[in-house]
């Protein structure tokens, strides 16, 4: 029997749900991880990434050492940004000291001569809450830039506005405990199974107790098969199907008229402008029969609490808010909102993609949601820093790539993130960069955007660092140190605060804290000063188990669920939208709907879990073709097709499914090889600057050879 | 005293495949009396007869009536014949000469207790029996005793037959219903009982197939006729299968609590083989060994209990002084070990142990401890498994060793 | 809310819920029940009886973990007819599968006095070669107590998955797939729920297995 060095608590770093978990080390390796069976969330439960994947962080490829393109030369200038094929063949070993400097040069140097606006900063969802509101803290108050942003941009940024303008806070309402009690409850534009793995488990568990289950999504997903009525609306219809939804609700006089009457506005205007939407109408727009359309309408109306969960389905579009604020309408409508068990649910997608947007991680606002352009939460953060702050709200991730390939913006910074695969339109984004005047990377693998990179910096991975987590529910976790950084590798808090002293120095600027925290408990004690939801959280409160902000002091106990005192907008707003199609649609030459999402063995680009065991079970880019599809194109399972849009093509493996409908393809985002968004259109939701990925026009074709080639150092 | 055989009366007299030969014969009568008197009062009779279960418990069928009578619907009445208990083929007799009067019965119990739907739950082996009933269903269904408004008593009743899947334990009730509902047959843990979660989950009347064609005689002669015959604790009539080393082996049908010897020598024409009588398997193997000293016990259940034993189906299996035990036992331990389910560790693991230690006895090379760790294995079995199966799958074993056998 | 009922475990008198099984009140009242099949996040499958306890008046011992308290009970859970059936199921299962890496069970076997050899030598006993079949977890049921866990967590108890169910009968059961195909070929989604509830390391994270080859053996 094997005995284990040490076990250590922390939280997963993969999906939003934030599961416990311990890490059993042996010889600084991960040999084992399991799950204790009475802590919140997941109570013991795991799914195969959170169990079996987290050996990515042994994976040969690891950056341990900081690294320069070898085209450089210090103290001469030097070229743009453009790729390189391979991070081993293109750049050289360097010092700390040698990488650093020459960061904080560039940095400073182009701040000096463009202003702050001309630099950029990519946040991470993948990383600690610490380090998130250093990062952002770091470019707002010593380079003066708001262009920061993240991937929460391209996933979740529909559903921000779309609950933003219509009720004033885009949280979770419910909590992952709440799930299994379920009465009724609408799950749409989510894979639940695949892309939250656990929260289905609960959700599956209300429905063996009785629950009544509403799935609208195009797939055949597997929530599907627990569903009480399932509702397969053509791709890019949602909103057809949830304003006819609300037709039945308003002409059956089902909605909840106190609720109306006492918490929203809007009401009238509303009720008038939905009365051409009628189910029939709907049916003929998304295919889904009106009875249907009634029925769900009635089941969610009068159930006496309902929950709406939600995915990239729903945020994933070029009207991802309108999507959004359909549902907030529907949920207003049926006063399901500040209850248990009821509420509005987007499901978040990484493991701190809430926390790096609580942080900050934004363009427009501070921690906290607090705006950039209002002059008071202005002084406030020049008082708690000590510096001047710039009130311009900045760019988001494709405009600053788009203001890249202009000049506009001349230096970027990533930090743990790879928008070389999860950004749209890839050829695009590829020109942009190589646009840069200077690029750095901070990062555990040399992803495909490090290969742009001037310097790439080699950070701690999760194991190997303190901080939080803030998972789907609101609930802020503790991750652990478990192993020592790999070779020179740092953990990220330790970067930026010796990049800060540096920037320091060089501009002359010096922030009331200074950049020498005590560590990661030390920036949270700061989180809290600057956003008060988070000021009664404290690593002491939180050693066993996580606390749910909104949290004021240290006795408040946390929430459970949102809005029991009603909406911070005060009223909800309903919003009227119109139906718009989606931008791309199939046509003679890409005769096929492309959409794109996840597996269950891969997460996100797959920077990670292609370099770990979870590869072996889904080696290959498998695109999932209809049978009616698949027997026009004379494809079978186990033939190459080449997926081909107006923007490039991919080779992938077939698989003949009826998972997705007739007319639409599926293929993962997970494959740098056969990278979904090398065919994805740029075009963005105009209030939510969030692309379509969902749907594309495509072609289809056999093909005969796989030009794969996945490059992983 | 000369008993008229009720439960056999007709067997061997009609045609079993003539609706019209058992109608002729007193076939239905009761099913017509049951509906004059309404089911409140059919369940009153059968808990004024003291019916015990005849499927082995003992269990009073009354109470079991009553209780589904008052359940919410929907549920459902079984007929347990799955008989697969070693030396047992009185309900297979029953089924095959007579087996329109289960199907009367099970309707009967249905129209009692407001079922919606009655099994028939038939041992695999048995396909004369289930053909048999498998043409009486149908019949039934043309001349309107199943189906909608039964003697316009306006109540609707169905009947499936099901063939057992050969294992044993399908006979426990819980297992039954669980190969009924497609699954694994393995018994489930009690409570809740039948009476309240039984098959599918509803409310269930389940009974032995002689347990049942008993209550079609309360219905039409009155439960104090069924309580004058055989002892007041446990009366009326009884099924013995008779089989081993007697002159005439086959059923008996007897009032309850004949001795062992009125049993072998007045029915079954005396020992055969050397003519000297050494034991008895009573109960089946899931029963005890009885010897010479217990020739005069009634063979009811109270009697029996009261000496250690049980009268199970009522099997009585006779051995005289000329056969080698060892290799019965032998049979026994296999049996056992072979027809466990599996699901509970004490009859998992102990029938298996049990027959390893028989068998290195059997071949002389038992160890010192041996019978000691029989009595540990069989008393963990006893007072731990969760079914019939394992709790008694140690006793004809040890009582044989009491008896010293080997 | 449900009302409160006392009865007397050992001895002690003891307050529980009406609701609550022998387990949980003798849990709270500070005596210990050895169980093995039994887990919190599980539907007990009350298999292993290692659980049992003697209540007075009722003909068998009764399994903790899933009998309902009734008020004025009378139990105990050390007796000797509890301890005999204790000592002679952890003696049995001793003599029929590798226990090695289930320390808590051996544990019980040292408490319970325990002597599984005096079963002897000639026994009949599980076996079964090492299922190697995907990246993240093995199968080496010569170490499967049959305690159903993994199969309830599969199923409706956790994964919903039910790739895990049983093969053969009595002693010959076994945990197995349908049709005993390879895990991938299976419903299977390799979350390892199954491998978490495991008491005996019959499951076991691939790696750990493997680093056991290579040091222990
Ligand atoms: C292992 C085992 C096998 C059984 N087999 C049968 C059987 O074949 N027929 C039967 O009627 N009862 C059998 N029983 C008894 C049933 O569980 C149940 O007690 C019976 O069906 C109830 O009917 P009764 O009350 O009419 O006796 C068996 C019990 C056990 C434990
Ligand atoms: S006593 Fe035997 S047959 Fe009954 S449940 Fe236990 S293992 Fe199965
Ligand atoms: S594999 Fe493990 S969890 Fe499953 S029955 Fe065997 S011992 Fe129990
Ligand atoms: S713990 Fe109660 S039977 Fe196994």
């Amino acid at each position: 029997m094997l005995t284990f060095d040490r076990i250590v608590p922390t939280t997963c770093p993969f999906c939003g749900v934030g599961c416990q978990i311990n890490l059993h080390i042996k010889e600084n390796r991960i040999v084992q991880v399991t799950a204790d069976f009475d802590k919140r969330p997941n109570y013991g439960e795991l799914c195969v990434k959170g169990r079996f994947g987290t050996d990515f962080v042994h994976h040969p490829t690891r950056l341990t050492q900081p690294l320069i393109r070898k085209d450089i030369v210090l103290g001469q200038p030097f070229g743009k940004a453009r790729p390189a094929r391979s991070v081993a063949e293109a750049y050289r070993e360097a010092t700390w000291e040698e990488a650093l400097t020459l960061v904080a040069d560039q940095l400073a140097r182009i701040a000096q001569e463009s202003g702050g606006d001309a630099i950029a900063a990519l946040a991470s969802a993948k990383l600690t809450n610490e380090d998130n509101y250093l990062y952002q803290k770091l470019f707002r108050s010593l380079l003066k830039t708001n262009h920061i942003d993240h991937c929460a941009r391209l996933c979740h940024a529909g559903s921000v506005v779309g609950l933003m303008r219509t009720i004033a806070s885009a949280a979770m309402s419910n909590s992952i405990e709440e799930m299994e009690n379920l009465h009724t409850f609408i799950v749409t534009g989510s894979n639940t199974t695949y892309a939250h793995p656990v929260i289905a488990l609960k959700m599956l568990k209300a429905v063996d107790k009785g629950a009544r289950l509403i799935v609208v999504d195009p797939r055949r997903i597997d929530m599907a098969k627990h569903a009480t009525l399932w509702l397969q609306q053509r791709p890019g219809t949602d909103v057809a199907v949830f304003q006819a939804m609300a037709h039945v609700i308003v002409n059956e006089e089902l909605y909840d008229k106190a609720y109306v009457a006492t918490q929203t506005e809007g009401f009238e205007a509303y009720a008038a402008h939905i009365q051409r939407f009628t189910p029939e109408w709907a049916e003929e727009v998304s295919g889904v029969p009106a009875w249907k359309i009634r029925e769900a309408a009635r089941l969610y109306a009068t159930a006496p609490s309902a929950a709406i969960y939600w995915g990239m389905g729903i945020s994933q579009s070029t009207h991802g808010s309108d999507n959004a604020s359909a549902l907030v309408n529907l949920a207003m409508l049926a006063g399901h909102l500040g209850k248990y068990g009821g509420g509005l649910n987007p499901l978040r997608g990484q493991n701190n993609v809430q926390g790096c947007s609580d942080m900050g991680g934004l363009p427009n606002v501070y921690p906290g949601y607090q705006p950039v352009s209002d002059p008071a939460v202005k002084a406030k953060f020049e008082k708690l820093w000590g510096v001047e702050l710039n009130d311009r709200p900045g760019l988001t991730v494709v405009e600053m790539a788009q203001a890249a390939g202009e000049g506009r913006i001349r230096a970027m910074y990533v930090m743990g993130e790879n928008p070389a695969t999860s950004d749209p339109h890839l050829h695009a984004l590829y020109e942009h960069f190589s646009n840069l005047d200077f690029m750095v990377v901070q990062d555990i693998f040399p992803t495909e955007t490090a290969r742009f990179a001037h310097v790439i910096l080699p950070a701690a991975s999760w194991a190997e660092k303190e901080g939080t987590f803030t998972n789907t529910e609101r609930r802020v976790q503790r991750v652990r140190a478990a192993l020592p950084p790999p070779g020179e590798a740092r953990p990220d808090l330790d970067i930026l605060q010796d990049l800060g002293r540096r920037l320091e120095a060089r501009l002359g600027v010096h922030t009331a804290q200074g950049w020498n925290y005590a560590g990661a408990e030390a920036v949270w004690r700061e989180v809290g000063q600057a956003a008060s939801e988070y000021a009664g959280i404290t690593y002491q409160r939180i050693e066993e188990e996580g606390v749910q902000y909104p949290c004021y002091t240290e006795d408040d106990p946390g929430t459970l669920y949102l809005y029991k005192e009603g909406v911070p907008r005060g009223r909800g707003k309903f919003w009227l939208m119109d139906f718009r199609p989606p931008v791309e649609l199939p046509d003679e030459e890409y005769p096929f709907n492309l959409s794109t999402g996840r597996l269950l063995y891969h997460w996100h680009g797959g920077a990670l879990t292609r370099r770990s065991r979870l590869n072996d079970a889904a080696p290959e880019p498998v695109v999932e073709i209809h049978p009616v599809d698949a027997k026009k194109l004379g494809l079978v399972s186990g033939d190459l097709a080449k997926i081909r849009s107006r923007r490039g093509q991919v080779v992938a493996r077939v698989r003949v499914t009826d998972r997705s409908p007739i007319g639409t393809v599926f293929l993962p985002m997970h494959y740098a090889e056969a990278a979904a968004n090398l065919l994805t259109l740029d075009a963005l939701d105009p209030d939510a600057k969030i692309p379509d990925y969902k749907n594309t026009a495509v072609a289809v074709e056999k093909a005969e050879v796989a030009n794969w080639e996945l490059v992983l150092a | 005293m000369s008993y008229e055989p009720v439960l056999t009366a007709r067997i061997g007299k009609i045609d079993p495949a003539s609706l019209t030969d058992y109608e002729a014969h007193g076939g239905f009568q009761a099913l017509i009396r049951a509906v004059e008197l309404g089911p409140g009062r059919v369940v009153a009779l059968m808990e004024e007869a003291t019916l015990l279960g005849r499927g082995g418990a003992a269990f009073p069928a009354g109470i079991k009536w009553r209780a589904v009578h008052q359940a919410e619907g929907p549920k459902f009445v079984v007929a347990n014949a799955d008989e697969s208990e070693p030396g047992t083929f009185k309900d297979r007799v029953l089924m095959e000469g007579d087996p329109y009067a289960l199907i009367e019965a099970v309707i009967l119990a249905g129209f009692a207790t407001a079922a919606d739907k009655g099994f028939i739950y038939v041992r695999g082996e048995y396909a004369r029996a289930y053909q048999r009933l498998r043409h009486a269903i149908a019949r039934c269904y043309e001349a309107g005793y199943l189906g909608r408004d039964i003697l316009g008593s306006g109540f609707e009743f169905h009947i499936e037959l099901r063939r057992g899947a050969g294992a044993y334990i399908c006979g426990e009730e819980t297992a039954l219903f669980e190969s009924i509902e497609g699954k694994r047959g393995y018994p489930r843990l009690k409570p809740p009982f039948p009476t309240q979660a039984g098959l599918f989950g509803r409310p269930t009347l389940i009974n032995n197939v002689e347990t049942l064609i008993n209550a079609l005689h309360i219905v039409l002669r009155g439960p104090a006729w069924f309580n004058s015959i055989g002892p007041a604790h446990s009366p009326g009539p009884k099924l013995y299968p008779l089989s081993g080393r007697v002159q005439r082996p086959g059923l008996v049908e007897a009032p309850m609590g004949i001795t062992l010897r009125e049993l072998i020598e007045e029915h079954g024409g005396g020992v055969s083989g050397s003519g000297e009588f050494r034991v008895a398997l009573v109960g089946g193997a899931a029963g005890a060994f009885l010897g010479p000293d217990h020739l005069n016990t009634p063979l009811d259940f109270r009697s029996l209990a009261s000496i250690g034993a049980a009268l199970g189906s009522g099997a009585v299996i006779v051995f005289d002084t000329s056969v080698d035990m060892k290799p019965i036992l032998q049979r026994i331990a296999d049996f056992f070990a072979h027809e466990s389910c599996g699901k509970c560790y004490p009859c998992q693991l102990g029938t298996m142990r049990q027959r390893d230690i028989i068998a290195r006895m059997v071949a002389g090379q038992g160890r010192p401890g041996d019978l000691q760790l029989l009595r540990d294995i069989g008393q963990t079995m006893r007072d731990t498994s969760i079914c019939g199966l394992g709790q008694t799958a140690s006793n004809a074993i040890l009582s044989a060793f009491e008896l010293k056998l080997t | 809310m449900t009302s409160t009922i006392s009865l007397t475990i050992d001895g002690q008198p003891v307050e529980a819920p009406a609701d609550a099984t022998v387990l949980q009140a003798a849990e709270a009242a500070g005596i210990t029940i050895p169980t093995l099949c039994h887990h919190p996040n599980l539907t007990p499958p009350a298999v292993c009886r290692l659980c049992v306890v003697e209540w007075e008046g009722r003909r068998t011992l009764q399994p903790a973990c899933v009998t309902q308290v009734a008020a004025d009970a009378v139990i105990h859970t050390r007796s000797p007819r509890v301890d005999l059936a204790r000592r002679t199921i952890l003696e049995m299962l001793a003599t029929t599968v590798d226990l090695s890496d289930a320390p808590e069970l051996r544990a019980m076997l040292a408490e319970y006095d325990a002597h599984p050899e005096r079963f002897g030598e000639d026994l009949t006993r599980r076996e079964h070669e090492v299922i190697i079949d995907n990246s993240f977890f093995v199968r080496d049921y010569d170490k499967c107590v049959l305690c159903w866990r993994c199969v309830e967590a599969c199923g409706t108890d956790m994964e919903h998955a039910f790739a895990l169910g049983f093969s053969g009968r009595g002693f010959e059961t076994s945990i197995a797939t349908f049709f005993e195909n390879p895990m991938p070929e299976t419903t299977c989604v390799f979350c390892g729920n199954c491998v978490g509830v495991c008491p005996t390391g019959a499951l076991k994270d691939r790696r750990v297995f493997e680093l056991e080859m290579a040091t222990d053996y």
